[in-house]
């Protein structure tokens, strides 16, 4: 079972740094294109890892790895580290640390959604603030061809600003969040929110979920997902910027920013109580600003007609490469 | 096919061309990485890659699956236990003894199972052969080599086939107190 975690790990560590480099040598801007190739680097420990170990069982012996590997974890369990192998104390501390960062995202989201549920009770059609934001959702323009999602207000003080659903949209907004925001932030806010549900990132949300609890001791595959979602907000924020938009979306995204306790895609609330916390916000922080910062560019970055080329390349490349490391 | 029409495509083909170089740079640049982190143990332990070292004699013939000879003479001069037991993937397993004033390495005792046809070199301190010959001990064909080690000091070294196996001797003294060593290893 160790031996199976340190390899995962493994195999995402070197799929990870690969597609890394890649982004950066192709130049690849589009999200969308970036996304893919974010993809092929948290399935490869998921579904090769898991094809070698079923299919090619004799990988796993010192002749295979004597023979044909090109690196072999198991060579560094020859350095101790109190009575312990180098290999298998690196694996216990990073499955414990990719516990950590699952736990971390996971165990908010699971309470929040149950919470919500349970607790928040949405404004009647009539409320002024309800009214306010179905005419701001009115007068966007259609997104793409998906029908318009049912638009919902709590009567929540701190700013909540979500979409949801796949098939049956809908984008939950606080009266906190409307309270921030003047008409033009709301509107780029919602347009954002639309732009999501428009290519069903809230379905890619739940994939992304999915792959991060069937890996949840790899640490590598949690950091990957998140960077995946910064791609997907990159991705929405483009559709907003070829509306014309980016001012006022970068706006609300800094007032959103400011407030605690916000629960937004849009900005990750700030939370300063303990070092590691204020590490996080601080690293949030900075997300932010280069987020902002972008917007305001409003560079276009279009997809290459190499896009499937090169995921299909890394994805070759990947397959052959991991299957020679054990 | 007009000029106008062959620009882009050679355009996209240079791109192509381009995204498959800098794939296959990386790909490349991988292995080599891979391969170094795979070297690293083996050098920070002073060991070849592959070979696996146990604490124990008994830790040593588990993993091999089986049992050292151990010389029913043996030079009171050298430490026992080994200092070192060392198995190479082919089944190669050698144990190391010291030499009790020195503390250099001064009987390695060696076994590998027949279908291997040598016992590896990996399992064995780096040596240069300087004289080959050809003999027999109690009956049966035996080889016997002088070799020299990195510091400059030369072993004598015996080896034979036996039904299943192939044994090895190597000792840093005399070649009368070797053959003596060998020579108990069949009684």
């Amino acid at each position: 079972m160790v031996s199976y975690a340190g390899q995962a790990i493994l195999h995402a560590t070197i799929a990870a740094l690969v597609i890394e480099v890649l982004l950066r040598l192709w130049r690849v801007q589009d999200p969308g294109e970036r996304l893919g190739l974010r993809w092929v680097a948290l399935l490869s420990p998921l579904v090769l890892t898991a094809t070698y170990t079923v299919l090619a069982p004799g990988r796993s012996t010192e002749w295979f790895a004597q023979r044909w590997a090109i690196f072999a974890g198991m060579h560094w369990d020859e350095l101790r580290i109190g009575g312990l192998g180098f290999a298998f104390a690196a694996t216990v501390a990073l499955s414990m640390l990719g516990i950590a960062l699952y736990v971390r995202d996971a165990v908010p989201f699971l309470a929040d959604t149950v919470n919500r549920q349970a607790r928040d009770t949405a404004l009647p059609i009539t409320h002024p603030a309800v009214i306010r934001a179905r005419a701001s959702l009115e007068a966007l323009p259609p997104a793409g061809s998906s029908r318009r999602p049912a638009i919902s207000v709590i009567d929540v003080a701190s700013p909540v600003l979500l979409c949801s659903g796949i098939d049956r949209t809908a984008i939950l907004i606080s009266t906190g969040t409307l309270d921030c925001l003047d008409d033009d932030e709301l509107a780029a806010a919602l347009a954002h929110e639309l732009s999501h549900l428009d290519v069903r990132d809230p379905l890619t949300g739940w994939w992304l979920m999915a792959v991060r609890t069937l890996q949840f001791f790899n640490p590598v595959v949690q950091i990957v997902a998140r960077q995946a979602v910064q791609d997907l907000e990159r991705r929405a924020d483009l559709a907003v910027v070829r509306q014309g938009r980016a001012r006022p979306l970068a706006a609300a995204i800094l007032r959103l920013s400011r407030v605690p306790e916000t629960q937004s895609d849009l900005a990750p609330a700030p939370d300063r109580r303990s070092l590691p916390a204020r590490v996080m916000s601080s690293a949030h922080r900075h997300a932010i600003d280069d987020r902002c910062q972008l917007l305001l560019e409003e560079t276009m970055p279009g997809p290459s007609p190499l896009n499937t080329c090169r995921v299909a390349l890394a994805g070759v490349a990947l397959t052959l490469l991991l299957y020679l490391v054990v | 096919m007009n000029s106008a029409a062959a620009t882009p495509s050679a355009d996209r083909i240079r791109r192509a061309a381009a995204t498959i170089a800098w794939g296959l740079l990386v790909l490349a640049g991988a292995v080599a990485v891979l391969r170094i982190a795979d070297v690293l143990p083996g050098v920070a332990l002073g060991a070849p890659r592959g070979v696996r070292r146990f604490d124990t004699v008994v830790d040593l013939e588990r993993a091999s699956g089986r049992r050292m000879p151990v010389p029913a003479y043996y030079p009171s001069s050298v430490e026992w236990p080994p200092s070192e037991q060392r198995i190479y993937p082919d089944g190669s397993a050698a144990i190391w003894c010291r030499e009790r004033s020195e503390g250099a390495p001064w009987l390695i005792i060696a076994t590998a199972p027949a279908r291997a046809g040598v016992v590896a070199p990996q399992v064995l301190p780096w040596s240069a052969e300087l004289q080959h010959g050809e003999g027999s001990l109690a009956g049966q064909p035996v080889v016997l080599t002088r070799v020299r080690d990195t510091d400059g000091a030369v072993w004598q070294q015996l080896q034979w086939r036996g039904p299943r196996e192939i044994v090895l001797v190597r000792y840093r003294g005399t070649l009368e107190e070797l053959m003596k060593i060998a020579g108990s290893m069949y009684e």
